[in-house]
């Protein structure tokens, strides 16, 4: 298999364990249990995005204000302001319940900063934009279909708690190139958190979980640190 | 040590006239045979030796045990994994007659401690004037008892001896930073690990850590309770070149 061209994820030891990044302009979904920092991943992503390989990015936050986001960042100390000031980095916050709305929001900003990257967080949140189970998964479908037509690679975010939602209506199965698992399981007395790659199409993954340390800089997956405690 | 000897004296002349020493005192009182007087001189100064050092052993456990690991240590080649298995009398004092042993051959190295924070070993030892410059201390019991933790550079605090990934970790960092050609790992102990970890985790975890023992080239001891169930013993063992037993 010759090797694709890829978005480095710059998060230390996400790499490592995809071989070198995500292959460019895969859409993926990053399913978590609460609390397994999810949204610092993302955030991370583009942050070292921006900051390393100088591309641009956009965040879509189907929850979080833009100033909670900032503030969220400034904790790692990621100018987050700076790169919005330099169109290295976009939030986007989306209140009305409209999907197509939605689409063409993230459309004309991927446009706008000639971005590379983007996030949706959380995935989640788009079953609160269609009353019927049918309808969501044909237009998430067609939205995973867009975000790979228009050249991105694309994260969005999934909590693997929630019973209904551990599929993202079926984006993982059908439409996403990869699936990114990250765990915050409890032990007998305490929790752990590890990431798993369940697949990453065109590239070679690790099939092992590896540990996880959220740090001062962020988070840190320990690539070549195996885990002793049993994940279930 | 001088001084102990001194009262050890003091001790014997008080006792002499009870035991061995009041039968030897008793024979020398018979002068008429010089070459007899001579030998019972000479058995009374071997017996009031032996007393001497079976006072000092019992006074001194840990001389005794230092004594055994330098026997079980000596006769093996350059580099092993070992198992040291030593009884609840023993192993209050192992933790630290190994690093005595270690220290003393000029090995630097890493010692796990599970059991006794290592502020405690590093005072205890910094009495007896061994220089533990040389050795990475990793420590996983001051930080869930809530004891003191040294700012110290040689000293890395693990939460708890539940946490054998961060465990790992810190074993692999230390063995970056060990750079001479003779070094040494211990942990302290296995039986700790037990406790806290279901032994499987623990075999896994073991078998990891010999792998980079030998792999690195390190003199290598996990210290074990005697009273482990015994096939937990013959599983950690498969791991280890040898059973010594201490």
């Amino acid at each position: 298999m010759p090797d694709p061209e890829r978005t480095k994820t710059g998060v230390p030891g996400l790499d490592d364990i995809l071989y070198g990044g995500i292959p460019r302009n895969n859409l993926v979904v990053i399913s978590g249990d609460p609390g397994s920092g999810k949204t610092c991943l993302c955030l991370e992503f583009l942050y070292y995005g921006a900051v390393k390989y100088g591309e641009a990015g956009v965040y879509v936050s189907l929850e979080e204000s833009e100033g909670e986001i900032i503030g969220f960042a400034e904790l790692f100390g990621w100018d987050v302001k700076g790169l919005i000031e330099q169109k290295l980095l976009s939030i986007v916050t989306v209140e009305l319940y409209d999907f197509d709305k939605l689409k063409n929001t993230i459309e004309d900003e991927i446009a706008r900063l000639q971005a590379k990257r983007l996030v949706i967080d959380p995935g989640v949140v788009f079953r609160l934009y269609f009353d019927r189970e049918l309808d969501a998964r044909k237009r998430i479908l067609s939205l995973g279909r867009m975000l790979k037509r228009i050249g991105c690679t694309a994260v969005i975010t999934n909590e693997i708690s929630l019973e209904k939602a551990s599929s993202l209506f079926g984006l993982e199965e059908y439409v996403a190139d990869g699936v990114i698992l990250l765990y915050h399981t409890k032990l007998e007395d305490r929790f752990i958190r590890s990431i798993g790659i369940l697949k990453m199409r065109g590239t070679k993954i690790s099939e092992r979980l590896h540990p996880i340390r959220i740090t001062k800089d962020g988070i840190k997956i320990l690539s070549k640190q195996e885990l002793f405690e049993e994940v279930k | 040590m001088a001084e102990i000897k001194k009262n050890l004296g003091h001790q014997k002349s008080a006792a002499a006239e009870t035991g061995g020493i009041k039968k030897a005192g008793q024979e020398s009182g018979k002068a008429a045979e010089t070459t007899r007087l001579e030998k019972t001189g000479q058995e009374s100064g071997k017996n009031r030796a032996d007393e001497i050092d079976e006072l000092m052993r019992f006074l001194q456990p840990g001389r005794e045990v230092g004594l055994a690991i330098l026997r079980a240590l000596e006769e093996l080649p350059e580099k092993y994994v070992v198992l040291m298995v030593a009884n609840r009398k023993k192993y209050p004092v192992l933790a630290e007659q190994l690093i005595k042993y270690f220290v003393g051959k000029k090995t630097e190295g890493i010692f796990i401690t599970t059991n006794k924070p290592a502020v405690d070993l590093v005072e205890g030892l910094r009495k007896e004037k061994v220089d533990l410059g040389k050795v990475s201390l990793i420590d996983t019991v001051s930080k869930r008892s809530g004891d003191e933790e040294a700012d110290a550079h040689n000293i890395i605090y693990i939460e708890s001896p539940e946490n054998l990934t961060e465990l790992d970790s810190a074993v692999n960092d230390c063995i970056e930073k060990v750079q001479g050609k003779n070094r040494f790992f211990v942990l302290d102990s296995m039986s700790t690990l037990l406790v806290y970890n279901s032994e499987r985790t623990v075999e896994k975890f073991m078998h990891s850590l010999s792998g980079k023992a030998r792999a690195k080239q390190f003199k290598t001891v996990f210290t074990l309770a005697s009273e482990t169930r015994q096939e937990t013993l013959n599983i950690l063992s498969q791991f280890c070149d040898k059973v010594i037993e201490i």
